[in-house]
């Protein structure tokens, strides 16, 4: 099970700190390149908010439409005439190629920032204006990229109206609690 | 609130980091670890506040054999939906 966000945010402040920390030491190194700095600060950023967000804990309503038939060998056939509550709980994944992808939006964001900064006259505040800009646009498409996964526990209690004896008298009856798996995805 | 609105948080706390950490790096004396961890904090919030946010939409099924209590059983599997208003 997954540690939950608000846990793993601790992780995340400290990966991105050690990745900021090493980006500014290894500028400090005679003939730091500026690229390799860059693409590794990406890289790093990219894995922290990866490592963050995959620690999402979710839990969801669940309602399973009405209309279900049951079978009984004595009772014959009846009917779900309610919806069927119950709770998913689960995680979110993410395919590493979308990994990859944030990784080269925030090395794309962070060079450009530099290559701005480098022009005679560079408006900091500009340059920050559109750092933020592209840094959310790729954490935000990143994220919408999230796969989420969870197992159900429905809890039963729904009324099922048809069953009869073999005189004809009808046997009334509720759902017992059951399991279901659910696929979906982060708006 | 689903990530289409919270995205336009997180643009403008990144903003306020990258623009705090300008200003007090242009400080005399200022410390560049301090900075750092303080950069690092406001972006993890940012990151957040924002991904607490999201929406959850799944398409559930349950198998067929759901029990009841006199002893009859779905003859299909059900199907459903999940919802969830935020991450947690």
């Amino acid at each position: 099970m997954p540690q939950t966000l608000a846990a793993s945010k601790i992780l995340l402040m400290n990966e991105l700190e050690a990745a900021f920390r090493k980006s500014r030491d290894d500028g400090m190194q005679d003939g730091a390149d500026s690229d390799v700095i860059i693409e590794t600060l990406a890289d790093e950023m990219g894995t922290a908010v990866h490592n963050y967000m995959k620690e999402a804990l979710v839990v969801t309503t669940v309602t399973i439409n009405p209309g279900q038939i049951s079978t009984h060998p004595t009772f014959a056939v009846g009917n779900y005439t309610a919806p069927g509550p119950g709770t998913g709980t689960g995680e979110i994944s993410f395919e590493g190629s979308n990994v990859d992808t944030l990784k080269k939006d925030f090395e794309t964001a962070y060079k450009k920032a530099r290559n701005e900064g480098k022009i005679d006259n560079a408006d900091s505040i500009q340059i920050i204006l559109t750092l933020s800009t592209d840094v959310k646009n790729a954490t935000d498409k990143f994220a919408l990229t999230a796969k989420v996964n969870t197992d159900v526990a429905l809890t039963g209690g729904v009324p099922i109206i048809g069953y009869v004896t073999p005189v004809g008298a009808p046997v009334p009856s509720v759902s017992l609690p059951w399991k279901g798996t659910g696929e979906g995805k982060l708006s | 609130m689903p990530l289409s609105v919270a995205k336009f948080g997180l643009e403008i706390a990144l903003y306020s980091a990258y623009q705090t950490s300008r200003d007090t790096g242009m400080n005399d004396g200022a410390d560049s670890d301090k900075i750092i961890m303080d950069l690092a904090e406001d972006l993890a919030n940012a990151i957040h506040d924002y991904m607490v946010q999201a929406k959850v939409d799944t398409d559930v099924d349950s198998p067929s054999g759901q029990p009841d209590v006199v002893g009859g059983v779905t003859s299909a599997a059900g199907k459903g939906f999940g919802i969830a208003t935020s991450l947690i």
